[in-house]
């Protein structure tokens, strides 16, 4: 049991008035989370780029033309950014900072490249594994042209290798060629 | 830093206190600074030793992001609570003051997710939880500058109010 002092204290100390902003701001980001997300990760991408480029607020706001205060709002990363103004901060860093995807286009992680490699080293060791159990199994028909011209389509198809490389080396070794 | 009140936040269950030289709304201030980009990134980059000793790999910027889902996450829950089952959001500060640890074991156990380092600090008594501040925990223990106040600021209303440190009833908690 509590004793009767802090029971006691407890009222002293106590007020009436209910604040409920933070409810207000609870359901504001409720409703709102998708573009609050992307105005954030905006808000991390120019401060990267200003550190990058030793630059404080004040500069970013004289190169943009705005207050200093539109500046702070902005890295803040809640505001509901015009594209206007994302041009502006495009223009005052010299970057892109948001990007539309064309139809043949893909996002890609800077760590893509070291996993592709790793990616490409395995798929060279699986098929050199599949070339030679198919060569031992049925060497006739992997000697054939049909063959070759097989092995070679399957290589190119993961891997972009200069065609004529390709060919030169499909003719003599269908490992080499994949 | 003085106590000067302390005002509802949800009557009856939810309180906070208010200070002396700042009278602003604690748990505002910290749903401010913890959906603050800038802010979140200061902080990060502050204390990035802390964010790399952490087992899980964290970037400055995804220890933003990560935070800020985190921030909404746990206010919702609050919002939603209504002040019914606090008991369950809130966990007691020191582990060896758990109630049952045995079942607060099997709980961990069953939670896969990375806990929280966002910590909302109150006061227990009589079913009533009074909040007195919050903060970004990356250490297992409470000796950085910005935690060590916060223990200050827990203290402080446990000595206010005349809160036995013995009593079953006592518990410094975090959310």
């Amino acid at each position: 049991m509590t004793s009767k002092s802090t029971s006691s204290e407890f009222e002293k100390l106590l007020s009436s008035p209910v604040d409920e902003k933070w409810k207000d701001v609870v359901e504001f980001r409720k409703a709102n989370k998708k573009w609050l997300s992307i105005s954030s990760n905006i808000a991390l991408r120019v401060m990267d780029e200003m550190d990058k480029q030793g630059i404080k607020g004040n500069e970013l706001g004289t190169r943009m033309n705005v207050s200093p205060q539109q500046v702070s709002k902005i890295l803040k990363g809640r505001e509901n950014l015009k594209l206007e103004t994302i041009s502006k901060l495009e223009t005052a860093l010299n970057t892109k900072i948001i990007t539309i995807l064309g139809e043949n286009e893909v996002v890609v992680k800077n760590d893509y490249k070291r996993v592709s490699e790793e990616k490409l080293a395995l798929l060279k060791q699986e098929i050199i594994i599949e070339v030679k159990r198919a060569i031992q199994e049925n060497a006739e028909v992997y000697n054939s042209r049909f063959a070759r011209r097989k092995v070679f389509s399957y290589g190119q198809k993961f891997i972009r290798v200069p065609a004529k490389i390709a060919k030169k080396s499909a003719g003599k070794d269908y490992v080499e060629a994949a | 830093m003085r106590i000067s009140s302390i005002l509802p936040v949800i009557p009856e269950k939810l309180f906070r206190v208010v200070y002396n030289d700042n009278d602003e709304n604690i748990l505002v201030k910290l749903q401010d600074q913890w959906t603050d980009t800038q802010w979140l990134r200061d902080f990060f980059l502050q204390f990035k030793k802390d964010l790399d000793a952490i087992p899980e790999p964290f970037t400055v910027n995804q220890a933003v992001n990560q935070t800020i889902s985190d921030a909404d996450d746990l206010f919702l829950a609050l919002y939603e609570s209504n002040g019914e089952n606090l008991s369950k959001l809130f966990k007691p500060l020191h582990g060896k003051k758990e109630p049952d640890i045995r079942n607060n074991q099997a709980q961990k156990g069953r939670i896969q997710r990375r806990r929280t380092w966002l910590r909302i600090y109150a006061v227990h008594f009589d079913g009533k939880y009074i909040i007195t501040g919050g903060a970004v925990k990356l250490t297992n223990d409470m000796r950085r500058p910005h935690l060590r106040h916060e223990i200050y600021k827990l203290e402080l209303l446990r000595s206010k109010i005349k809160l036995d440190i013995n009593s079953n009833n006592f518990g410094y908690l975090d959310l």
